[in-house]
């Protein structure tokens, strides 16, 4: 068979398997979620219980608040959407301040992304890809199929029993559930579906493959215990091969898909610090370090980085010596003289040392640029023992 | 009241898993005495010296110790013997700042102390649950060679009075190590 003839049988089946997708989309037989008198009952207080956790997260102090980061995820969601032939309200998307690799829908069309996985990202076709996989649990309903009591049958008895355990564990919060992931079915389906909704609206599906490697590193690296957009069931590897089967039942084309990896570094990029200072305080060294790294590609003249290296390297512990750290915070304060946390970072490190004299410089250059800190107690206790030591 | 009683152990064991007054846990013993103020009653003595007056969904008093190398359930950082208090104190803040059921956590006040004779801290914070619960936490604790010990005093706003402090008061008064 020639060269030509195998391409043109990959067309078709490409256009076979594009219109089975686009139809998976449109879930005809699936009512719109409000107004209807299919999804009163047990759908209707699964919406209800959405919007009630959706207000209490709003209140939480969870959620990052950045407009401009957050009208922009929108923008991803509707450019998906437009590819959809949906008639339900159009998904939504805010942003969480936790380092766990995560992402999760309500069943009222609120997406949730943790600033750890959206800090892991390289461009916005690899945002476009979780984005799609929530948007595709939240079309085709996969909260009511899964906690609604509805096609019980279609979730493994091994899901119901786990998605049970935490419901009743957590309180039975729907968070907690969506987060947890759904059966492995419906997963897959959302990993599947997911991806021929990011081919549809023209971004680039390889980065899937980029992207779940990436993460899978990561897992390894940091051992982490994550049930989060990895799901119970489809474990990292089941999600790689979900992507690989999708991009090789397609066919190859010297046409690369969009990446927009310039627009989605400059919306993301303060949250990479704001996740990375999340990490330290999770004790994540690695994942702090590696979210510093890629903030210095693009700002190399932004003290609070150079206050995070040192500080992870001294929370780090180990045989690290102290000059070490001392340089990361004086290049921060080189670059912003009145940043007070380097000052007391120099201080503390003198200050365990017994060398009092510089200690005390720092301690009081500290309170100098920051005289109202919630810690000026401590300050103050140790000057007074620099005063009396260093006699 | 059953998921309440969840979120209530999470958050303790959470916060700063721990310890007791007269046993044993495992590797852990117990080191430390102290006296129940009237009116307050031990709920456990097994894991944690846990007392309360009007109910734990109201009010009570913790006591842990814990040891330096005992990791946290939320966060991977952990204690080390050369710590200073205000050190040891941003490792506990750190550990609720990364539990997930705690929400609207504020520290209203951090700052050094003495708990009996040895030098700690003590830290204010504020947190709701996720029914709404609001709840204020006076928190004291110091590194004392292995172990780190902590008293705390977790009260909802709607019992938060003068009268529970002063009987906290008295359970930071009567705290002491054995053999000290």
């Amino acid at each position: 068979m020639g060269k030509r003839k195998i391409r043109r049988i990959k067309e078709i089946v490409f256009l076979i398997i594009l219109g089975f997708f686009i139809s998976g989309c449109a879930t005809p037989g699936l009512q719109p979620l409000h107004g209807d008198s299919a999804f009163k009952g047990n759908k209707l207080t699964l919406i209800e219980q959405a919007e009630k956790e959706e207000a209490i997260l709003e209140e939480s102090g969870f959620i990052y608040k950045d407009h401009e980061l957050e009208a922009y995820l929108n923008d991803v969601v509707k450019r998906l959407y437009a590819h959809t032939l949906q008639t339900q309200a159009i998904p939504r998307v805010k942003v969480i301040k936790d380092p766990h690799l995560n992402a999760f829908v309500f069943p009222n069309g609120m997406i949730y992304i943790h600033t750890g996985i959206l800090s892991r990202l390289d461009n916005e076709a690899q945002l476009a890809i979780i984005l799609a996989h929530e948007m595709i649990h939240y079309m085709h309903r996969h909260s009511f199929k899964s906690f609604g009591g509805y096609e019980r049958h279609q979730v493994g008895k091994k899901s119901q029993g786990r998605l049970k355990d935490l419901l009743n564990r957590l309180g039975a919060t729907l968070s907690m559930a969506a987060m947890a992931g759904y059966s492995q079915a419906l997963e897959t389906e959302a990993d599947v579906e997911g991806m021929a909704l990011v081919a549809a609206a023209g971004y680039e599906p390889r980065e899937a493959i980029r992207l779940f490697g990436h993460l899978k590193r990561e897992v390894k690296t940091e051992r982490f215990k994550e049930p989060l957009f990895f799901g119970i069931h489809p474990r990292i590897d089941k999600r790689i091969d979900n992507c690989e089967n999708f991009i090789l039942s397609h066919p190859v084309t010297d046409n690369k898909g969009l990446l927009n990896q310039d627009i989605f570094l400059e919306k993301t990029r303060e949250v990479i610090l704001v996740n990375a200072f999340l990490d330290l305080k999770a004790g994540r060294f690695q994942s702090a370090r590696r979210c510093a790294k890629k903030y210095l590609n693009f700002n190399k003249n932004d003290a609070r980085v150079y206050y995070l290296m040192g500080e992870i390297f001294k929370l780090k512990g180990g045989a690290v010596p102290n000059n070490k750290m001392i340089g990361f915070y004086e290049k921060a304060i080189a670059l912003d003289p009145v940043y007070p946390e380097p000052y007391r970072a120099i201080g503390l490190l003198h200050y365990k040392d017994e060398k009092w004299g510089l200690a005390k410089k720092a301690f009081e250059s500290y309170l100098a640029v920051s005289p109202h800190n919630q810690d000026r107690a401590y300050i103050l206790e140790y000057l007074e023992k620099c005063q009396t030591e260093g006699v | 009241m059953k998921k309440c009683l969840w979120l209530l152990l999470l958050i303790t064991t959470a916060c700063a898993p721990g310890m007791q007054g007269g046993g044993s846990n495992g590797r852990q013993s117990v080191n430390y005495s102290i006296a129940l103020p009237d009116q307050w009653v031990e709920v456990t003595a097994s894991r944690h010296f846990l007392m309360t007056k009007d109910g734990v969904f109201s009010q009570y008093i913790l006591v842990q110790q814990r040891h330096v190398e005992e990791p946290f359930k939320h966060t991977k950082r952990t204690f080390n013997r050369q710590m200073l208090p205000q050190e040891a104190a941003q490792v506990v803040l750190d550990e609720i700042a990364s539990d997930r059921s705690v929400m609207n956590f504020k520290v209203i006040e951090n700052k050094p102390t003495k708990l009996n004779r040895y030098d700690g801290f003590r830290v204010v914070f504020t947190y709701k649950t996720s029914k709404g619960s609001e709840f204020k936490t006076t928190y004291y604790g110091f590194l004392k060679g292995d172990w780190f010990y902590s008293v705390r005093y977790n009260v909802s706003d709607r019992y938060d009075t003068r009268e529970g402090y002063e009987d906290f008061e008295i359970v930071l008064d009567s705290f002491r190590i054995k053999g000290a």
